[in-house]
């Protein structure tokens, strides 16, 4: 009985020593992990498909990992990142009867002098059998103009646009037709706009391969082909943009990043259709080419400046991998081998179905060296670990941000806004149709508590069209545009003859109550609850709404398109291109066009039509300022708020240099990284004759 | 809580309680549409849908069976140092570990764990390696650190499910210790010479050591439902958790495979304290000496509550007590009705079908099986048909029959009571002068744990399973549960509430005591 006592007494000072020991050591090696960031996945390891991230904390990622040719810095200017430098360019292509005729053409040209080559713009003249190309060194200008007088002379054969749609397959029908076509020649161009639609351009003597293809799918009457001829023109005139890559950047293995890995980047793009946002214009390219492992051309289809915008933040990846790409599995968080190596300043080290290391590349000086990317199944597990100093950063969910910001020790923060909710007014409805009601109803709405119930005061408010802190984004868009007035709103209602009635509270004129359709999308709660307080809020300046919820496929197919609303919640990305035209020209206006709110207005118009060939960035602010001016004054649509990702820091695992504002978007690169330090300027050397000698 | 008359244990205890989770696993899976392939499946052990790993049935059994022995050994090991060393250094603190025992054992397990974790992480800034992300070896750690993680993971619910056990546990030693009637063996031996540690080694302990023994096999249903709470706030990939997690998915197969792990559970923990079971009752005697003791504790009880009321904040001082006062209501109409229930259930033991029934000892089966946990698991599975109330009231009108049973059983081999009727009193005329008080005494205490029991079991209930917060004011248990939320950073309405069930849990007990005292209660 003694020995059993004795075991029974040092029982359990053995396990309380155990514990102690246990307990204290596995908290330091829990909380004292310097030099690493430790982050708190809400949810689980993201199979991270870099060329198209599903959620903000995705695009940081991959803004880690991978590098793309451009992408918008901190200061919101474009800056080069695997390219040194860009250019637009444009060339002309001509046609000619024969090669003689093309020759003497070129010459022509050649033997103009150098004041006039200069006054053109001219690059360079080259010949290729019957066709002439001009270079011009700017994509706008009337140089181009004026060569294509020049040449006229010379009598260029005329080049055809042709448009051929089939319900089925085009692209194998297209493929028969040249096969066996005689004037296969002369088609010079070909592009395909998905599956159905293919776009040739025809030139040359003496057949009519216009008419051989009327004859080829004519005689298929079951395809069901129509073939029309687009325009009919002197010369192919065709923007070129020039990427310079530089030549120190390699991939993990020490190879070169080469122009070879864009082109495999994109292709993989195209065949896939990972079109994000800002995308679209990659189906606008007619040929991409490289001269050089350093030289990159791309010759697009149409003239389209904010073309550029596409390659933003586009990763770029190693061809060798993407060529093998289609005989590896899905990717899936338990194959770290299967990620695409990248080029960015961190690569993932360790990889386990929990937790994700990424550590600094060599070479490069960061603030922190180690990210460790941890799942946290729970809330719970979150809050416990950011206690205990085990998690420095993490995503909190919306409903806790309120008490968050009582807790001294993290600094909350928002990620960059990508995306915002809007109403769209459909300004051809009854109601709506008034500006004034239009501008009430804009006076009417207090946003702020919308955004404190619906994202916890995560949100902010912004006015413009484009993503704020773009270099064109206009500053005074960033604050709201109109503060709740609800005497101002029943002034301008009352003026525009819709009167209170004091029975309901609600206004009417003589044809009838003033009620608007409020579209949402059916399933989302958040929007839901949205619009009912919006219908509350309205109700308050005697507007009734009748909230409408349906499917987000029927709201855009068949009531935003056909026009059949008055109003409509919607959530879009904000804008990176300057390019608007689809979405506010009045030739869109129409049922099947992206401008949903009907506006037309002829200023607004010749806005957009400047900025869609505008091809210097540094020449985009003015025109999107009066753009966005403008649209403000007709009251298209009323924004809400900006859905920002909220994210909390621990203050003590910050480097004492990071200098971090919380009114600033926080990045995880701008946590891990060092700010990039201006370079130094060049001293200006000016420019003297040797006559001019001091 | 709900702990069965040590009389009335069955032989084969662990195979009857093996087939008993068995039998009411094969049931609810069937009452839920399970077919009979499903049942076959889940009682041999194996995945009963597909996607599921090959072993997803024994590997969090065999977790809880782990952290089940250790918690054991560490809570036995513990109270019975406290409470021999107590008796060898500082004889006169014996007195206070029942009632500081008792207090630890009333108490929510939910709100002791939260506030302890409070302690533990905001102040100290220790860390629970099951509250954390899973960090898996290979980022660098040397052996020492992987070792402590694990050890950690495993002693630190080791220690929250150990604390409340050790509690009911030395409560219990410390009682047999006061109330043993050795002082006249000791002074024998004292006589004799012998050193105190020979005293204690060879004939002290012996016969302390079978009754703190026995007491353990009571403690098995406590430990069951204590490891739902804890393996669920601590996040422990146990049966506890896994059970929890079906319930609230309301996921009928693991519902059912949790119901039979519980059967196994309580099966391997009877077989391991079997050999220790004494089929007679070693005597002890009552302390009458200390009923003005229980009685300065009651006022002191009694007192407590709205001492804590209105120290109180006043921001929270509201929000407690209508929970407090829910769960009160219920208890009373719960006991109200048991007080109805158990004479029948008990009266129907006196059937000739009660008679055939009792020839396999298949009601005293029932007594010692987790009942309590049967009941919560209906409760929260059945999609609304049996609420808790309904579910609790069914267990404690078991319990009191069972009581009714004991008692009636135990008044008359009263030895007065005989000796009134040899001396030509009728029977009626016996019960009347000579049975009638001390049973109703009896009862009245019995009456008395059910409804501390009940009430117990009902904050643990809606601890885990919380209503809407549409309706605050369902128990304190919903309130602790809302209130765990924030305990990091404000434990102090956690602590109120704590504080209040174990003042108004203790107080049952205490007036049961008085009432009537027997450690078999």
């Amino acid at each position: 009985m003694r020995a059993l006592r004795l075991a029974l007494y040092s029982f359990p000072v053995a396990v309380l020593a155990l514990s102690l020991w246990a307990a204290k050591l596995a908290t330091a090696t829990r909380t004292q992990h310097a030099k690493e960031l430790v982050a708190a996945l809400p949810s689980a390891l993201p199979a991270l498909n870099p060329l198209l991230p599903r959620s903000e904390i995705e695009q940081e990622l991959v803004d880690l990992l991978y590098e793309p040719l451009l992408r918008i810095a901190p200061t919101g200017e474009i800056e080069p990142v695997l390219a040194s430098h860009w250019d637009w360019s444009q060339q002309i292509t001509f046609w000619f009867a024969t090669a003689e005729i093309a020759n003497q053409a070129a010459e022509h040209l050649r033997a103009l002098d150098a004041d006039r080559w200069i006054a053109l713009g001219l690059d360079e003249v080259s010949t290729d059998q019957t066709a002439v190309q001009l270079s011009f060194a700017r994509a706008t200008g009337d140089g181009p103009d004026q060569a294509v007088k020049e040449l006229a002379a010379f009598e260029p054969l005329p080049i055809q646009f042709v448009r051929v749609r089939v319900p089925q397959q085009v692209r194998a029908y297209h493929t028969h037709y040249k096969e066996n076509a005689v004037e296969a020649d002369q088609l010079r161009r070909e592009w395909f706009d998905g599956d159905q639609v293919a776009e040739l351009v025809i030139c040359g003597s003496p057949g009519n391969a216009v008419e051989e293809l009327h004859h080829y799918y004519t005689a298929r009457p079951e395809l069901q082909a129509e073939v029309t001829v687009l325009a009919t023109v002197a010369a192919l005139r065709e923007p070129v943009l020039d990427f310079r890559l530089r030549e120190d950047r390699t991939w993990p293995d020490q190879t070169p990043i080469t122009a070879t890995d864009v082109i495999a980047t994109l292709r993989h793009v195209q065949q896939e259709k990972l079109f994000g946002p800002n995308r679209d214009s990659f189906r606008m390219i007619q040929t991409l080419s490289s001269e050089s492992t350093s030289k990159l051309r791309i010759i697009y289809r149409r003239f389209n400046g904010a073309a550029l915008c596409a390659w933003l933040h586009l990763p770029i990846l190693p061809a060798s991998w993407l060529e093998n790409q289609a005989t590896r599995p899905t990717l899936t968080p338990n194959s770290p081998d299967i990620l695409p190596p990248g080029s960015g300043p961190f690569r993932p080290t360790l990889r386990r179905p929990q937790s994700w290391l990424l550590d600094a590349r060599p070479g490069i000086q960061p603030l922190i060296g180690r990210l460790r990317l941890q799942v946290s199944s729970a809330p719970v597990i979150t809050q416990v670990g950011f206690a205990t100093g085990a998690i420095d950063v993490f995503w909190p969910p919306y409903e806790r941000i309120a008490s968050l910001r009582e807790d001294p020790s993290l600094m909350l923060t928002v990620t960059p806004p990508r995306s915002r909710l809007l109403v769209i007014w459909n300004t051809h409805s009854s109601c709506l149709r008034d500006l004034r009601v239009r501008q009430a109803l804009a006076l009417g709405t207090d946003r702020q508590p919308l955004m404190d119930e619906l994202v916890g005061g995560a949100g902010g408010l912004h006015e413009g069209l484009f993503q704020p802190n773009l270099w064109f984004s206009q500053p005074s868009f960033h604050s709201p545009a109109t503060t709740p007035d609800r005497k101002r709103a029943a002034a301008l209602l009352n003026e525009a003859g819709w009167l209170l009635d004091v029975t309901t509270g609600l206004r009417k004129n003589p044809d009838g109550p003033l009620r608007i359709e409020l579209l949402t999308t059916s399933g989302n709660a958040q929007r839901e609850r949205l619009a009912q307080l919006l219908a509350a809020q309205w109700r308050e300046i005697g507007v009734e709404t009748q909230i409408v919820s349906v499917p987000w496929v029927e709201l855009v197919d068949q009531r935003l398109t056909r026009r059949q609303f008055d109003a409509a919640i919607l959530g879009l990305d904000f804008e990176t291109s300057w390019d608007q035209y689809p979405f506010w020209h009045s030739s869109q206006a129409g049922p099947g066009g992206l401008n949903f709110s009907g506006i037309a207005d002829r200023e607004v118009d010749r806005l957009l039509e400047q900025l869609t060939v505008t091809f210097d960035p540094q020449a985009v602010p003015p025109l999107t300022q009066s753009l966005e001016t403008r649209l403000q004054a007709e009251y298209p649509y009323l924004s809400l708020f900006t859905d920002q990702q909220p994210s909390a820091l621990r203050l003590a695992a910050l480097p004492p240099e990071l200098d971090l504002e919380p009114s600033q978007p926080i990045t995880l690169s701008r946590l891990l990284l060092r700010p990039k330090s201006n370079p130094p300027t060049a001293p200006t050397i000016p420019m003297r004759l040797p006559s001019e000698s001091d | 809580m709900f702990a069965p008359p040590s009389a009335t244990r069955p032989c084969w205890l662990p195979l009857r309680l093996w087939l008993g989770g068995a039998v009411m696993a094969a049931l609810f899976l069937f009452a839920q549409g399970g077919s009979s392939n499903e049942v076959t499946r889940l009682l041999l052990g194996l995945p009963t849908s597909s996607g599921l790993a090959p072993f997803a049935f024994f590997t969090p059994l065999l977790h809880t069976a782990l952290l089940l022995l250790l918690t054991l050994c560490t809570a036995f090991a513990t109270a019975f140092s406290i409470a021999v060393m107590s008796y060898r250094l500082f004889p006169s603190s014996l007195p206070l570990l029942p009632p500081i025992g008792r207090l630890i054992t009333c108490a929510p397990l939910l709100g002791l764990l939260w506030l302890a974790l409070h302690g533990w992480i905001s102040q100290t800034g220790g860390v629970i390696e099951t509250l954390l992300p899973n960090r898996p070896s290979g980022f660098g750690e040397s052996w020492q650190e992987t070792s402590a993680r694990l050890i950690w993971f495993w002693l630190a619910p080791t220690l929250s499910l150990a604390v409340p056990l050790a509690g009911a546990l030395v409560a219990h030693f410390a009682e047999v210790i006061i109330q043993h009637p050795h002082r006249d063996l000791l002074t024998g031996l004292q006589a004799r010479g012998l050193q105190a540690r020979t005293r204690l080694d060879q004939h002290l302990l012996p016969l302390w050591w079978p009754l703190w023994q026995q007491h353990l096999s009571s403690c098995l249903f406590v430990v069951l439902l204590n490891t739902l709470v804890v393996e669920t706030v601590l996040r422990f990939p146990g049966w506890g958790w896994a059970l929890v997690t079906a319930l609230q998915t309301q996921d009928p197969r693991n519902i059912a495979a949790g119901i039979y792990g519980a059967g196994l559970l309580a099966a391997l923990f009877a077989a391991f304290i079997a050999p220790t079971h004494l089929a007679t009752r070693p005597a002890t005697h009552r302390l009458h000496s200390s009923r003005q003791k229980l009685l300065a504790r009651l006022t002191f009880l009694a007192l407590s509550l709205p001492i804590l009321y209105w120290l109180s904040p006043s921001t929270t001082r509201s929000s407690w007590l209508p929970n407090w006062s829910a769960d009160a209501i219920a208890v009373l109409r719960i006991t109200s009705l048991a007080i109805i229930a158990g004479p029948i259930i008990a009266a129907l033991r006196l059937t000739f079908l009660g008679e055939s029934l009792r020839r396999y000892g298949l009601l005293e089966t029932l007594l010692w099986s987790p009942l309590a946990l049967w009941a919560i698991i209906w409760s929260q599975a059945a999609g609304g048909v049996f609420r808790i109330d309904q579910t609790l009231t069914i267990v404690a009108a078991l319990a009191l029959s069972a009581s009714l049973h004991t008692a009636t059983r135990r008044v008359n081999a009263m030895p007065h009571l005989l000796a009134a009727k040899a001396l030509g009193a009728s029977t009626w005329q016996a019960w009347q002068r000579h049975a009638f008080k001390p049973w109703l005494h009896e009862l009245s205490a019995a009456l008395l744990i059910v409804a501390a029991s009940t009430w117990w079991l009902r904050i643990l209930f809606y601890s885990l399973f919380p209503p809407a917060k549409s309706s605050p004011s369902a128990s304190l248990g919903s309130y602790l549960a809302q209130q765990s939320n924030a305990a990091l950073q404000n434990p102090l309405p956690l602590l109120q509430a704590t504080a209040a069930t174990a003042v108004s849990l203790l107080f049952l007990w205490t007036l049961s005591r008085i009432i009537h005292s027997d450690d078999d209660l």
